[in-house]
């Protein structure tokens, strides 16, 4: 019974030690990185549908360069052959040796593996913190507790003493408190750990990244809108050369205003900073940054993952803007 | 060879010169047609031809702009970091499976234990049902 007593005092002191070393519990981050995840999830496919976009308009600019002979269509290397096991064509421009598959299938295909990578990253997080190990091993626990106290009892009958009291199940239920909280105690730090160690180890590569995206994106609003203009500028000049301005051609005129206007204000979002500034106050908050604390990074993840929802709206409006435009 | 945050700063810079000298001709437009109206509605042949002149203008800067934009995103994707971070990346997410799977070991080994201790207490019985 003394050892036992032992074991408990052992237990609670180890706990207090633990709860002394570290602050936060996984506990705090779970919903914020649920957030983060989710919000992911909104930012890649919103990158997608750029990286789409972005994508036709290079295959469009191929077409016109190839219709004026300044870039020229080639069957690719080994293949349209007998035997090869392909058959697919080449662009070179006009004056260059450099070959590209056409039609082009995405712009960014390296950095859509690295998004697909950060994807994955969140998801990891999301495991970590979401991973019951803590209940399990409790569960384990008290299954061994419940065969040592049977184990005592065996013992006790042998010597012929089978009306003892089992001593151990006299202090399972303390014992298995004790237990329960220190091995959550640690499981929590552990995993903390580990969301500490992979944030801090992210945050170069992700910090590169939203700058990719984020050029990437300015590139692509710059596009749309280089697009939207020559529109605008065609509605324009016809207005301007029009004797009877009717209210057929300020129509017109209106509706190349509000799909420029369209572009103009897509061209104002960016797709990763947010996620970066939200993934910048976990990692710090993680670390135990003293200027950034837990409240700081749940508002930054907040705040991305309505960023990223709004941006998503804004790229549906755009395209469906684009396709109407199209089938005039 | 470029890495992403020097193609990101090079590509503000000349957004803006487009930027600025797109708003330019608009403003010089506005102004032409202001003084127009002003006038009465009516408005002079060099002035009509001087509108032409900054539509065309402005049509050769969006079309500029396209392919900047295009040559752009062939820039990032040239970047000499750009491959090293889906390698960094991927480390990062080894680095997690790795945590995770020494989480599983944990509940692994208290498993265990647990099966060890039901094992003692079953010959526990046995031998005590032997010495009885």
């Amino acid at each position: 019974m003394k050892n036992i007593s032992r074991v408990v005092s052992i237990g609670a002191y180890l706990s207090a030690i633990l709860v002394l070393a570290g602050c936060s519990s996984v506990a705090d981050y779970q919903q914020p990185i649920t957030d983060l995840n989710e919000s992911m999830t909104h930012s890649v496919v919103t990158i997608e549908s750029i990286d789409s976009q972005l994508t036709a308009a290079q295959n469009k600019r191929w077409r016109e360069l190839v219709s004026k002979d300044e870039a020229f269509l080639l069957e690719a290397d080994d293949s349209c052959a007998l035997g090869t096991k392909s058959c697919s064509l080449v662009v070179i421009a006009k004056g260059s040796d450099q070959e590209e598959a056409f039609p082009v299938t995405s712009m960014m295909p390296n950095a859509a593996k690295a998004l697909s990578g950060l994807k994955g990253y969140t998801e990891g997080l999301k495991e970590i913190v979401d991973a019951d190990t803590a209940a399990s091993i409790i569960s384990s626990a008290n299954a061994a507790l419940a065969s040592a106290s049977s184990i005592e009892l065996e013992i006790a009958k042998a010597k012929g003493q089978s009306s003892t009291a089992s001593a151990i199940e006299a202090y399972s239920s303390p014992l298995s408190n004790s237990f329960s909280w220190l091995i959550s105690q640690y499981i929590d730090r552990e995993k903390v750990k580990a969301l500490a160690a992979a944030t801090k180890r992210a945050q170069p590569a992700i910090e590169s990244l939203a700058n990719y995206y984020d050029t990437a994106a300015s590139a692509a609003a710059s596009l749309k809108a280089s697009e939207a203009l020559d529109n605008f500028l065609k509605a324009q000049s016809r207005f301007d050369d029009s004797s009877m301005k009717n209210t057929q051609e300020i129509n017109q005129y209106l509706a190349a205003v509000k799909s420029y206007d369209t572009a103009l204000k897509a061209g104002s979002s960016e797709p990763m900073k947010k996620f970066l500034i939200a993934h910048t106050a976990l990692n710090k908050a993680l670390s135990g940054s003293e200027d950034v604390s837990l409240a700081d990074a749940i508002a930054a993840i907040k705040e991305f993952k309505k960023h990223s929802e709004d941006f998503k709206g804004l790229v549906v409006e755009f395209i469906q803007v684009a396709k109407e435009q199209e089938a005039n | 060879m470029a890495t992403i945050e020097e193609v990101g700063k090079e590509f503000l810079a000349q957004r803006a010169e487009f930027d600025a000298l797109d708003q330019l001709l608009a403003k010089e437009r506005r102004a032409i047609q202001k003084k127009a109206i002003k006038s009465g509605g009516s408005m002079e042949a060099s002035d009509q031809v001087r509108l032409k002149e900054i539509g065309s203008t402005r049509h050769e800067l969006a079309e500029a702009l396209e392919i900047f934009s295009l040559v752009t995103l062939e820039k990032l994707e040239q970047s000499e970091d750009v491959k090293q971070l889906q390698l960094e990346i991927a480390r990062v997410n080894e680095m997690l499976k790795d945590d995770l799977q020494s989480l599983e070991q944990l509940v692994g080994y208290a498993d265990k234990a647990a099966k060890v201790a039901a094992g003692l207490a079953s010959v526990a019985g046995k031998v005590s049902d032997l010495v009885v």
